[in-house]
């Protein structure tokens, strides 16, 4: 089953600026696939329209098999629930605990407080958080963080899992370790889509790698590496 | 997915935090609603006494001392046929010497008058007293005299007059400074909507990342602007109750010593207060939702 799909899928901004040049790609079901580039290849615009945050200029994009080019206004949050997002700058909130930060995505979607609680820790243990539900965002490591807001995009368990420069202020080390719960959730059978340029991370993983360059789509390896 | 729970204390954690502006949103509302309603009760108010006046509005048309009787009746019975006409009464000499003692009973003004110089009259009154000019000018000829036996002719029309040209003042008056209360106060309820939206600005995005619907983002918004408006509401009531009812008794009181009226009692007289109360309760609230739906529009959306 094709999770992603873009057919001659092009964005030129407001300022003229093409940021995708008529991209075709296909992501199957269960998937982990490395989105490569340099800063502005058109990574971001990539992710920003699947969640439909921003509409492509030309073309179409399928999600699950659904066209969303013309998916209405009100018919965006029901997509967005199926397509958990990571942020480089994890985009937690610091008025709120790590376990209401999680809880803080199943309740804006209305689950009941009985499922809350059975969910949240759940996806703090499978992120190795179980012991910090209590700490505030600002008492956690910049790893930490990331995989808090990890927990937060898969709490609600959706098909599709988005990370944008998930590492991007992370070190080596701790990045490794993102990577690893990331993939952790694609071998449960969640398609992962990580934007990075973190070179180590993609050699060392030797997955799917679609490298991006001014907006064209120039190379699509199975077992890739970052290039040269 | 109805959470009332949520909304109420989201409402409240926001109500918190902008403290200041919310008191600052509330103390207006409740000032311009105070002045609404304290200006319709006025309005009201000397509705009732121009209703009272106008039932008292009556014509007198003094008569010469010398007039014939035939003339008397001629204008008596010509009076009566005006459809404007209500009743009309013959008061002769005597019968004015006689009211005007009793008026002046004890007064040294008695010892001074010799004879009697008060005319006879007729002492009309009107069905409809709006028409009393046009009844008056009947008694003046083409030249402006007074027609054949009529000496002069009164009427209340300067206070009849001066009584519908204040309610006009007041009620424009009244209506402006309204205007500007109610522009003040819609403004500040949008900035502290605006300003609660800018400080849950991460919330709101995380919110729209994970799949928030629109109306679960604005629902605690448009709570916090009904909450403002409708507290603003509230404490103008409970303002009116206390200080309105007091500043309209007093007035009230010296209008009516001013024109001679006994009762007045417009006031206290239970519904109409109690609906221009349960308006601007209303019409707090809808303040409140009007102005945060602006201050959402275009800014909370997918």
């Amino acid at each position: 089953m094709n999770m992603i799909e873009f057919r001659d899928v092009s964005k030129i901004y407001d300022d003229n600026t093409a940021a995708l040049k008529k991209i075709n790609l296909v992501i199957k079901k269960g998937e982990f696939l490395f989105l490569v580039g340099p800063s502005g290849s058109g990574k971001s615009t990539f992710i920003k329209i699947i969640i439909k945050e921003i509409s492509e200029s030309s073309g179409s994009v399928f999600i699950a098999g659904k066209n969303i080019c013309n998916l209405k206004t009100g018919k965006i949050p029901q997509l967005r629930r199926n397509v958990g997002c990571v942020f480089q700058d994890f985009k937690l909130l610091p008025d709120r605990t790590i376990f209401e930060n999680v809880a803080f995505a199943l309740e804006v979607i209305g689950k009941p407080g009985y499922e809350i609680k059975i969910l949240v820790p759940q996806v703090l243990k499978l992120v190795g958080l179980s012991n910090r539900m209590d700490s505030y965002p600002n008492q956690l490591s910049g790893g930490e963080q990331q995989r808090v807001s990890i927990a937060r995009a898969f709490v609600n368990r959706p098909p599709i899992l988005l990370a944008d420069e998930p590492t991007g202020n992370l070190d080596p080390t701790t990045s490794e370790g993102i990577t690893k719960i990331l993939s952790r959730i694609n071998i449960i059978g969640t398609t992962v889509l990580m934007a990075t340029h973190d070179r180590n991370i993609v050699n060392s993983m030797r997955r799917r790698v679609v490298e991006l360059e001014e907006g064209e789509m120039i190379r699509d390896q199975k077992r890739g590496v970052y290039g040269d | 997915m109805v959470r009332p729970k949520y909304f109420f204390s989201e409402t409240f954690i926001s109500l918190r935090r902008n403290f200041f502006m919310g008191f600052t949103a509330i103390t207006t509302v409740a000032i311009t609603l105070f002045i609404v309603g304290l200006f319709s009760l006025i309005v009201y108010d000397i509705q009732g006494v121009i209703n009272s006046v106008k039932s008292e509005v009556e014509l007198e048309v003094y008569l010469e001392d010398d007039i014939s009787e035939e003339l008397r009746d001629f204008i008596e019975q010509e009076v009566l046929s005006w459809q404007e006409v209500d009743s009309i009464n013959y008061v002769s000499k005597e019968q004015a010497l006689e009211s005007f003692k009793k008026q002046y009973e004890g007064s040294d003004i008695l010892k001074e008058i010799g004879g009697n110089p008060l005319p006879a009259s007729f002492e009309i009154t009107l069905k409809s007293p709006e028409k009393i000019d046009r009844v008056a000018l009947r008694f003046y000829d083409k030249d402006g005299n007074f027609i054949e036996g009529v000496n002069d002719v009164i009427w209340g029309k300067d206070y009849v007059n001066k009584l519908f040209s204040i309610t006009a003042i007041i009620g424009t008056v009244a209506f402006l400074i309204i205007i500007v209360l109610l522009l003040a106060a819609i403004v500040l309820i949008f900035n502290t909507i605006r300003l609660s939206i800018y400080s849950r600005r991460k919330e709101i995005e995380v919110m729209k990342l994970v799949g928030a619907t629109n109306w679960f983002v604005r629902i605690p918004f448009l709570f916090e602007g009904f909450f403002e408006g409708f507290a603003g509401g509230t404490v103008s009531v409970i303002l009116l109750y206390f200080i309105g009812n007091f500043l309209l008794v007093k007035g009230e009181r010296i209008i009516a010593d001013t024109m001679r009226i006994k009762e007045l009692a417009m006031i206290g007289s239970g519904n109409v207060i109690f609906y221009v109360y349960i308006g601007i309760v209303v019409m707090g609230g809808l303040i409140g939702i009007l102005s945060s739906t602006i201050a959402l529009r275009g800014y909370v959306k997918i």
